[in-house]
This record gives structure tokens, C-alpha cells and sequence, in this order.
């Protein structure tokens, strides 16, 4: 063998090594939600709803924001295909003061569950391995909720529900206003928080 | 022609490089003035259509500020007073200011009152030509006179969608002697003053 063919020989090995490794790691991957992940987070139908503290004080929250969509994207050159789900549903406070809910669901890596309270408290569940995560938030002005926890039948309000997320948040990581703690239910989102000055708001009417 | 131009540059360069020199200041009237009856660190409570009781928390600031941006070499400075009531349950900040007029403003507009809650601007009986004057008078708001009262009304809201079952800011009614004493909410809720 020449030592022509001898390069062009090592060129093509080294060309096919670089292809190959280059798609190791680029499977197909399709991972959708399930229906009773998708749940969590309310359908695009709930437009509003109201929140009741036992002071009768009401403050109603609307939709601001909803996404439902199957996310596809091919590798041509490995020929891999990547399809994941992401579902969020935001509400906003009418009264325009520092309140929100936010749920979002991401199947992209794991089934990622986010929780965002009034723009400055997070949480997020992995639901691959049924447990508390740190939220992606790096800045410590965003704390982590002390527990998440889903339970089967929690009674709220009077009202009994088959399965509630109830997040806790330290008292001493929130804010004045900050929320301590937040129930959740499937289709029916936030049903009830209470605050650190002890204040509990609940759904009215109870979904 | 050359020169023409020369000189129209030069013109222009010395207008560029000029400080800003203050040409008016134009102070509040004293019907402004009276117009925001706040001072600093009151106590106002109000009280829910449900009877529980709240306080709001006021500063006030008084203050030559300069509204208008202007090009040229001269600016004017208008005297604006800014009364705010802060409240935590419900989470309540209302800002009630006046701001200074200019002599040929001071005809059209008496008291040139700007409300906002929660950062919502309201407007007098949803008057948007601010060159219409607004003034105090008798109104009956939920059977109730209230007497030199203007009525604030919420006029737009982007969150407001047309949900009928959402509840939004309404009015502010607002006394020369009182400030605000009514605060409605289209569910028919209100929050009150306790005079």
C-alpha cells in the first residue's frame, strides 16, 4: 500500500469515527405526558376564577397564558427523531398587584413539573422519579419549597378531594405577603394557599 | 453658498452643545395643593362591603419634577404633589397626585388629579381629553351622596377579557375633604372609608 492510499485510508476511518460518535447519545427519543400528568396543569377552558380569604376579601385571577403543544425535531444527519410535550397555564391577578400562579409540565429530558407563585417562589417535581427537585432557579431570591407532596384524599375547605399537591415553603424564606403553603388539585389547579401572616385563600366556589 | 452652510452648522453645533437652563417653574395652586388632603405617616382605615378593617399607610412627597422632555436649551419644572397609600391584605398601593399647570393649562384644567391603584390608571368619569376641566361635585355612588366628589373610573384593563365572572377595580370616589372614600368593584364589593 502506498503511502497515498495509506493517508486517504486513515482519513476515511477517522471521517467515520467522528460521524459515528457524533450521533452517539442521538437516539429517538418520544416521551408525551400522560393524561393524569397532563392534569396538573388546568385546561385552557378554565379562563378565571376567584380566591376567597375568610375575611371575605375576593381576588379573581385570569388566564394569561397557555400552551399545549408536541414539540418534534429530526437530526437528518443521524437520523434520530426527538418529540416531547410542553403544557404551562399562567393566571394573573385582575388587581394587578404581585400575585400569580404559574404550572408548567416539559417532558424534554424527564417529566418536569414547575410551579411559579406570585413571580418570586418556585418548585419543581420530576415525575421519572416521583420526587422534590431543586427549580431551575439559580438566584437564592427564589426559594425552594421546604416538601411537595402528593396525597390521596385531602380534605380542603370542607371539600374532599382524591389527590392534592401541597407544596411548604419555609416561613422564614418568604417574604411579608410570601406564601407558605399551596394546595393544588388535578384540572382544577390552585384550590388554596396561606399566607406567613397566617392568611388562608381559598377556591370560591370550591372546584 | 459654501458660507450659508458653514454658518448654519455652526448654528446648529452651538444649539447641540447648549446646557439645558431652566426657563419656568411653575408652582402647584393652592387648589391643587388642597385637592390631595394626605400627609405623611396617616393611618387611614377603610373598611370591606364584608366588615373587616384594613389600614392604608400614607407618604406624601412634594416636588418640582420636569414632565416634558424638550430639545432645545430650556426646560420648565412643574410642582407636583404624590400622596400613596400602601396596604398589605388586600395588597393595595394607591397613588393620588397634581401636578403643577403652566398659565395657559391653568384655564383648561383645575385640579389636573391623576389616580392610579395598583398601578391601573383611572381617569374622571373616563374623561380621556385631559383638556377637559374636571371639577368636584355632589354624587350619589351605591345610594350614598357624597358631596365634592369626583369619580375615578378604571376606563381600560388589558386583563380584562370580557370574563364576566372575573371581579375588577370599578370607580374611586374621591372627596376634596377626604381623598378617597370609596373604592367599588364590579362584583359590587367595595372597600370603605371609616371616617
Amino acid at each position: 500500500m502506498s503511502w497515498l492510499n495509506s493517508i486517504k485510508l486513515t482519513a476515511i476511518i477517522i471521517t467515520c469515527i467522528a460521524v459515528s460518535s457524533c450521533c452517539i447519545g442521538y437516539d429517538d427519543y418520544h416521551k408525551l405526558l400522560t393524561d393524569e400528568q397532563a392534569a396538573w396543569v388546568p385546561d385552557s377552558t378554565l379562563k378565571s376564577f376567584i380566591m376567597e380569604n375568610e375575611h371575605g376579601i375576593k381576588e379573581s385571577f385570569v388566564l394569561d397564558s397557555f400552551q399545549d403543544t408536541i414539540i418534534s425535531m429530526k437530526n437528518d444527519k443521524c437520523d434520530s427523531e426527538t418529540v416531547f410535550q410542553r403544557r404551562s397555564a399562567a393566571y394573573i391577578s385582575t388587581f394587578n398587584n404581585s400575585h400569580h400562579f404559574e404550572i408548567r409540565l416539559n417532558t424534554l429530558n424527564f417529566t418536569d413539573l414547575d410551579i411559579g407563585l406570585n413571580w418570586n417562589q418556585q418548585a419543581s417535581w420530576d415525575f421519572d422519579k416521583n420526587e422534590q427537585i431543586p427549580h431551575s432557579y439559580t438566584s437564592n431570591k427564589y426559594p425552594n419549597p421546604t416538601s411537595i407532596s402528593i396525597v390521596s384524599d385531602k380534605t380542603i375547605n370542607s371539600h374532599s378531594y382524591p389527590k392534592v399537591m401541597t407544596l411548604k415553603f419555609a416561613s422564614t424564606d418568604v417574604g411579608e405577603t410570601g406564601i407558605i403553603e399551596a394546595d393544588f388539585i388535578p384540572l382544577g389547579g390552585i384550590v388554596h394557599y396561606k399566607l406567613k401572616n397566617g392568611v388562608s385563600y381559598y377556591r370560591n366556589p370550591m372546584p | 453658498m459654501l458660507k450659508h452652510f458653514k454658518i448654519l452648522i455652526l448654528i446648529g453645533l452651538l444649539q447641540a452643545c447648549c446646557k439645558p437652563e431652566l426657563r419656568n417653574q411653575y408652582e402647584l395652586s393652592e387648589k391643587q395643593e388642597e385637592a390631595v388632603p394626605y400627609i405623611s405617616n396617616q393611618k387611614i382605615s377603610f373598611m370591606t362591603n364584608n366588615a373587616y378593617e384594613f389600614v392604608l399607610n400614607t407618604e406624601v412627597e412634594k416636588k418640582f419634577i420636569i414632565p416634558y422632555h424638550e430639545s432645545g436649551c430650556f426646560y420648565d419644572e412643574y410642582e407636583n404633589i404624590r400622596a400613596t397609600l400602601t396596604s398589605t391584605l388586600p395588597e393595595l398601593t394607591i397613588s393620588i397626585s397634581s401636578t403643577a399647570l403652566s398659565e395657559w393649562e391653568n384655564d383648561i384644567s383645575l385640579y389636573n388629579l391623576e389616580l392610579q391603584v395598583n398601578s391601573k390608571w383611572f381617569l374622571p368619569n373616563c374623561q380621556m381629553d385631559s383638556y377637559t376641566a374636571t371639577d368636584f361635585a355632589d354624587t350619589t355612588i351605591n345610594n350614598r351622596l357624597y358631596e365634592n366628589a369626583m369619580v375615578f373610573e378604571l376606563c381600560w384593563d388589558y386583563t380584562n377579557k370580557g370574563d364576566t365572572s372575573a371581579i375588577y377595580f370599578e370607580k374611586v370616589v374621591y372627596t376634596k375633604e377626604n381623598g378617597i372614600e370609596l373604592i367599588t368593584f364590579t362584583n359590587n364589593d367595595y372597600y370603605e372609608l371609616v371616617k
